[in-house]
């Protein structure tokens, strides 16, 4: 398995195999960034931690060659991080990607521009917000056949809130393109959290699902569990749970790191 | 022990009056059948038994084993031994059968708890029931049909072993292969358990599984008319529409129905 750590802004450990360029840009006089990019050329899976423990920032960017396949895990935890990613996707490549964040506060910029035809993208987003949370996706369907499958699930504790703007663009011309686009958010606070789900599309032949919910877990959710006997804290607990292990397409090992970030909070 | 007993109960949602005073007693292995036309109350009823926090009880009594349960949570008054197979099981996409269940057991037993038990256990009655083997690592009732779901339900009170048993319209939505299958499920629990039931059902079919004890027709939140098995065909063969008739046959047999006259 591909791996690196990122602490901060900087690679602190990397591991990877030769289906992947991996450059690392220190911040100039012309970016005020450190970057990472990475180049795939064929069928890949990249572990990618992040730790922080101090207020970072980083751009990461991802170019996905013809045919190849990127299967990537993300797993972030630490201070404040505002990150912003640009994924280009070639012919018939793909990106598959699963994040679990537990950090307290995130801004993050996610750019994927599908260039190739038969191009797709697929993410599967958990975080446990403890503070403000933002994120901004925008997926551009730059080729016909092109297909981008984004599910968000977020939980929103303590100081948390989570604002997430979605944002799915097919133009003329690009035809039989797929987007799908799924958030859903549990509150357990007051504070305000938005998914706002923007589809522009000129292109009559394609397909676009997207659902939105915020909310808490449903009564009639909470009362069935506890109609078997389960009481409520431990009903909620394994609502939250399971919304958080939710559609994973993960390894065994990556599974026992989600469900280590999950029981920092649910036991 | 297994004793229900609900005295002067008036429950309402909303500001609407769902049941009226409502009066009802089940001894040790009885098996009472509530019937009723749409609207009259007998859900609300099993719910309100249950806990549910959606409806509010404005005055009466509910006892289990001659312990007031009114002011018991939900779960405390599953582990006291009630249980409630639903008549649209709720979905729950994001936990899975095996995972609620061994959380339900695990929640009541603590320490006693077996998981080597508790697999061999799910696998057997799930075979009984003629259920899919991935059954238990599907989502609660997440895209069953409305067979599996009553199944699931069936499966559940063979699980948590309950002495008081609800069911209401654990019937509807079944095919009669299913029908067959889930009423003798429910008559082998009782043979081999003895517990109190009450039974919601719209139809005698279910009630040629399950042989009630009792009868009664609810309509407009209490019960008008008790009886035996007979007060089912009378049912089957006249309908609800002639309550006056209904209340003369059978109305005797209750004494807030004497008193209603």
């Amino acid at each position: 398995m591909n791996k690196i750590v990122i602490h901060n802004d900087e690679i602190k450990k990397s591991k990877i195999s030769e289906g992947i360029k991996l450059d690392f840009i220190l911040k100039n006089e012309f970016f005020s960034i450190n970057s990472i990019k990475f180049n795939i050329y064929e069928d890949v899976e990249l572990e990618i931690d992040y730790e922080s423990d101090s207020e970072s920032r980083l751009d990461l960017f991802f170019h996905v060659h013809k045919g190849a396949s990127l299967k990537l895990f993300e797993r972030r935890e630490g201070k404040f991080v505002k990150v912003q990613y640009k994924y280009y996707v070639d012919e018939a490549a793909n990106v598959s990607s699963t994040k679990i964040y537990d950090a307290s506060g995130s801004n993050e910029l996610c750019i994927v521009n599908l260039n190739g035809f038969k191009a797709s993208f697929d993410m599967n987003f958990k975080t446990i917000a403890t503070d403000e949370e933002k994120y901004t996706m925008l997926i551009n369907h730059n080729a016909s056949k092109t297909c981008s499958n984004l599910n968000i699930s977020g939980i929103n504790i303590d100081e948390g809130s989570i604002n997430v703007n979605l944002n799915g663009v097919i133009l003329k011309g690009k035809e039989e393109c797929m987007i799908n686009q799924n958030g859903r958010i549990i509150t357990f606070n007051e504070n305000d959290c938005i998914i706002k789900p923007n589809l522009i599309i000129e292109e009559d032949t394609s397909i676009a699902n997207h659902a939105a919910s915020i909310g808490s877990f449903s009564d009639d959710e909470v009362f069935y569990l506890m109609s078997r006997g389960i009481d409520y804290e431990t009903s909620i607990n394994l609502l939250t749970k399971g919304f958080l292990m939710k559609n994973l397409n993960v390894t065994k090992s990556q599974e026992k790191a989600i469900k280590k970030v999950i029981s920092n909070y649910w036991g | 022990m297994a004793n229900l007993k609900i005295v002067n109960l008036t429950v309402s949602i909303d500001g609407n009056t769902i049941l009226d005073d409502f009066n009802l007693e089940i001894n040790e292995g009885e098996i009472h059948a509530i019937m009723g036309p749409n609207g009259t109350g007998k859900s609300t009823l099993s719910k309100v038994i249950m806990g549910d926090p959606k409806y509010k009880v404005l005055s009466g009594e509910i006892y289990f084993d001659d312990i007031k349960i009114n002011d018991l949570s939900v779960d405390k008054r599953s582990n006291l031994g009630i249980f409630l197979g639903m008549q649209s099981p709720t979905e729950i996409d994001c936990v899975t059968n095996a995972d609620f269940l061994r959380t339900a057991l695990h929640s009541r037993d603590k320490e006693k708890f077996s998981l080597f038990s508790f697999v061999k256990n799910m696998n057997s009655v799930s075979e009984n029931l003629k259920m899919q083997k991935d059954m238990a690592n599907r989502a609660v009732n997440q895209g069953f049909s409305g067979g599996e779901k009553k199944k699931n339900e069936v499966l559940q009170m063979y699980m948590l072993k309950p002495k008081f048993i609800l069911l209401d319209e654990i019937d509807s939505g079944l095919d009669v292969d299913s029908l067959n299958v889930v009423g003798n499920s429910i008559m082998d629990y009782y043979k081999d358990h003895k517990p109190s039931m009450l039974v919601i059902t719209h139809y005698s079919r279910l009630l040629n599984y399950v042989k009630p004890d009792f009868v009664h027709v609810m309509n407009e939140g209490k019960i008008v008319a008790s009886g035996d098995h007979t007060l089912v065909d009378y049912i089957e063969e006249h309908g609800y529409t002639n309550d006056k008739r209904l209340k003369e046959k059978f109305g005797c047999y209750l004494k807030e129905a004497l008193n209603n006259e």
